[in-house]
């Protein structure tokens, strides 16, 4: 990128000198970001991220005619929106639910549907779904499948992976915010959002070719970070005990989950009758930047609906989701981090308590 | 006088404001509006740890354009973002939707349709400010939390919490204040109690705030240009009924409990007569009362809910300055019975109207002394 700024950049699509030299460029980093997934190169269609990403593979699907859609109840915010637009256009949509230990239930597919769409690690969960199955499955209908690939790629050795649509983002493996990809397998017909010709036509406007080239970049890293996987879910687990030695009552999503299940990487716990908003913002001040719910437009959070889902118990469930943090680690992060990020929260829920 | 002496002794001047050392950590209460903007801001000059905090208090309406002069609706939560982002502090949005809706608007709701003219500011400084804000400033580790109310805040001699009106008399804010509770005063700062709105839009510019030009909020937030009758009617809660006159004679029916308001001149749908005739009071039934002006004569009202702001219940014959309404001028007033919370308080000068629901402060000079909701008001015709 540093190499990119100081030579000038050209558009890729122009024919003079600079632009040849940034075609180059751009057409590199689509063959970094092939080889994450190991497919052609031609398939990778550069986008503003797994957003448009998400929203390309589902429209090309769902614009015409109607059918049945499969997905999930534990999706990002952005393929249940598509989910819910493709319901309103007459399609059929089957929500696949989770069991509290983390299985997704196949045995509610219907008897048959013609595109499927689940993320392939759970964003709030850090939980693995059995995409696998349901591409092999859907496949067998005949039907098409999609999976958000957002978090699995730089967690999970994605080289093996089929699908015919995989949305990737950059920013989640130390690349530049605002760029992602679609990765269309061979023979599937994708419809642009908007005409024109770049990306073959397939998704238009001048290439952000600075972040195109950062996500190229970033996935030249990808097995240095697969590889310290294992050292963070080490992190997630010394981190999981000091929360539980902390001495507030708390309840931990997925405990005991199978390790196989999971990247390993992310901590969900509900702080019963505490508002996680406020310990979003305790620890933000601490330096500590957590996640919890979601974020509406306006900045306030929402409980989570995905955590609302996993919570059997009627009564408790809007608490528990209200009360639920998301901690996330990577290979960035050190035992220094956890400690910090133990006494942060020690700080903040003193705060609170004391506040009542 | 140099910019930056000018920039030294206004540091100096927000410090004394504070009362604390620059590096403490001191949250505002951000409205996304020019006054508490530029208490950020001033803040931010003066050195302090700033922390914005913007309630989100409801939902606008889909199809309801943005208005100009609005205060914390989600547009003006990302101005009070923006300002934060100009000026390099942190900021956070709280969502208080569910707590406006139980402590502010209904019984902002049920107090219409129960014939008493709702004061919602009054209920919005006591939960949300007061209470949940502040309780927030301090889980996140403020010293104190700074809002942008034209009002004065300190302690007299003894120690007691001594809130006095703002020195810029047309935006003066006391009178929404009274629900402060002693304890927390001291944890509360209006630093713009001190100047007038010109002072403080010359601040914005100074500080080349976005927001300096930003119109004034003058409606009450959730209802927005709405008039209160027609946004209560759109509620679907509100009663009609009969316009009566004081002896009992029917007059007229109305649709509306919530066009009226006691000491209502105009709009009360009446042909015309010789004499010109006044809400004088309203049911909770939807039955309207009408009467010529001496009717509205009040001979004692109670306040409900007193709060002693400078800590001690006031005492049987002490007078006070009594002022029942926003912009309403404080007259002098005998309190003639004290109870549980409870204050009857009788007019010394005449008082033409006061409406139930309305807040009822005491001052003494520009001091508040208390304050309480006005209920079950006696007309010197009936006693």
């Amino acid at each position: 990128m540093q190499h990119l700024l100081a030579s000038g950049l050209g558009n890729p699509s122009s024919i003079h000198g600079s632009g040849q030299a940034a075609r180059h460029w751009l057409e590199r980093a689509r063959a970094q970001v092939a080889a994450a997934v190991d497919c052609p190169p031609r398939c990778v269609v550069f986008t503003s991220g797994a957003t448009e990403a998400n929203a390309l593979a589902w429209q090309s699907v769902s614009r015409v005619g109607t059918g049945t859609a499969v997905t999930t109840h534990v999706e990002h915010a952005g393929v249940t929106m598509l989910a819910d637009e493709a319901e309103s256009k007459g399609w059929q949509v089957v929500r696949l639910s989770l069991s509290p230990k983390g299985n997704l239930h196949l045995h509610e597919l219907p008897p048959s549907w013609e595109f499927a769409s689940a993320l392939m690690v759970s964003n709030e969960l850090g939980l693995r779904l059995p995409v696998e199955e349901l591409c092999r499955q859907t496949r067998n209908q005949g039907g098409l499948f999609h999976t958000d690939a957002t978090q699995a790629l730089g967690k999970i050795n994605l080289k093996a992976l089929d699908a015919d649509f995989i949305s990737l983002s950059a920013h989640k493996i130390g690349g530049p915010s605002g760029v992602g990809a679609l990765v269309v397998n061979d023979g599937v017909e994708l419809a642009p959002l908007w005409p024109g010709h770049q990306e073959r036509g397939l998704r238009a406007g001048t290439e952000n070719l600075l972040g195109v080239v950062g996500f190229g970049a970033a996935c030249e890293d990808l097995p240095t970070r697969i590889a310290a996987m294992d050292r963070v879910r080490k992190l997630r687990d010394s981190l999981a005990t000091g929360i539980a030695n902390l001495g507030t009552e708390c309840l931990r999503h997925l405990d005991n989950v199978d390790p196989k299940l999971e990247t390993g990487s992310c901590l969900s716990v509900a702080f019963l009758g505490i508002d996680a908003a406020d310990l979003v913002m305790g620890l933000d001040i601490e330096g500590i930047a957590i996640s919890a719910g979601s974020a509406c437009s306006s900045g306030t959070l929402q409980p989570s609906p995905v955590i609302a889902h996993l919570v059997r118990d009627q009564d408790r469930r809007q608490a528990i989701a209200k009360g639920t943090i998301r901690i996330s680690l990577g290979p960035e992060n050190t035992e220094q981090d956890v400690e910090h990020a133990l006494r942060g929260l020690k700080t903040t829920l003193t705060r609170l308590t004391n506040l009542r | 006088m140099s910019k930056s002496r000018i920039t030294q002794d206004v540091r100096h001047w927000t410090r004394e404001q504070i009362g604390l050392p620059s590096g403490a950590r001191v949250a505002v209460a951000m409205s996304g509006g020019v006054d508490s903007s530029v208490v950020a801001a001033l803040l931010v000059e003066a050195g302090y740890d700033v922390i914005g905090l913007t309630a989100r208090l409801y939902d606008t309406e889909a199809t309801e354009v943005p208005r100009a002069g609005s205060c914390c609706a989600p547009e003006d939560a990302r101005d009070a973002k923006g300002v934060a982002a100009q000026l390099g502090f942190r900021h956070y949005v709280l969502d208080e939707r569910q707590s406006f809706r139980e402590e502010v608007i209904g019984p902002f709701i049920e107090s219409w349709r129960t014939g008493q003219t709702p004061n919602p500011c009054v209920a919005c400084n006591r939960s949300l400010k007061f209470d949940r804000l502040l309780k927030r400033a301090l889980s996140l580790g403020a010293e104190v939390l700074a809002t942008g109310h034209y009002a004065q805040l300190d302690a007299d001699d003894g120690g007691r919490p001594r809130l006095r009106r703002g020195m810029d008399r047309g935006k003066d804010q006391a009178y929404f204040l009274y629900p402060l509770p002693a304890v927390q005063a001291r944890l509360l700062r209006f630093p713009l109690g001190g100047l007038s709105k010109t002072d403080v839009r010359e601040h914005a510019e100074r500080l080349g705030l976005d927001v300096a030009q930003k119109a004034e909020s003058m409606d009450i937030c959730f209802v927005g240009a709405k008039k209160p009758a027609d946004w209560m009617a759109a509620q679907g809660q509100v009663p009609g009924g009969e316009l009566i006159s004081l002896d009992g004679t029917r007059l007229g029916r109305h649709d509306n409990l919530a066009k009226f308001t006691v000491g209502q001149r105009r709009g009360l749908g009446l042909p015309g007569g010789s004499s010109v005739r006044y809400v004088v009071d309203k049911k909770a039934d939807g039955t309207v009362i009408v009467g010529d002006r001496d009717a509205l004569k009040v001979s004692t009202l109670d306040l409900q809910g007193y709060n002693p702001v400078t800590g001690a219940m006031p005492k049987v014959g002490e007078r006070f300055g009594l002022q029942v309404r926003h912009r309403g001028k404080a007259i002098m007033a005998e309190v003639e019975a004290v109870s549980d919370e409870v204050l009857t308080i009788r007019p010394l000068d005449p008082l033409m109207g006061a409406a139930r629901g309305q807040a009822g402060v005491l001052f003494q000079d520009d001091r508040v002394i208390g304050g309480g909701t006005i209920e079950h008001v006696t007309r010197a015709s009936e006693a």
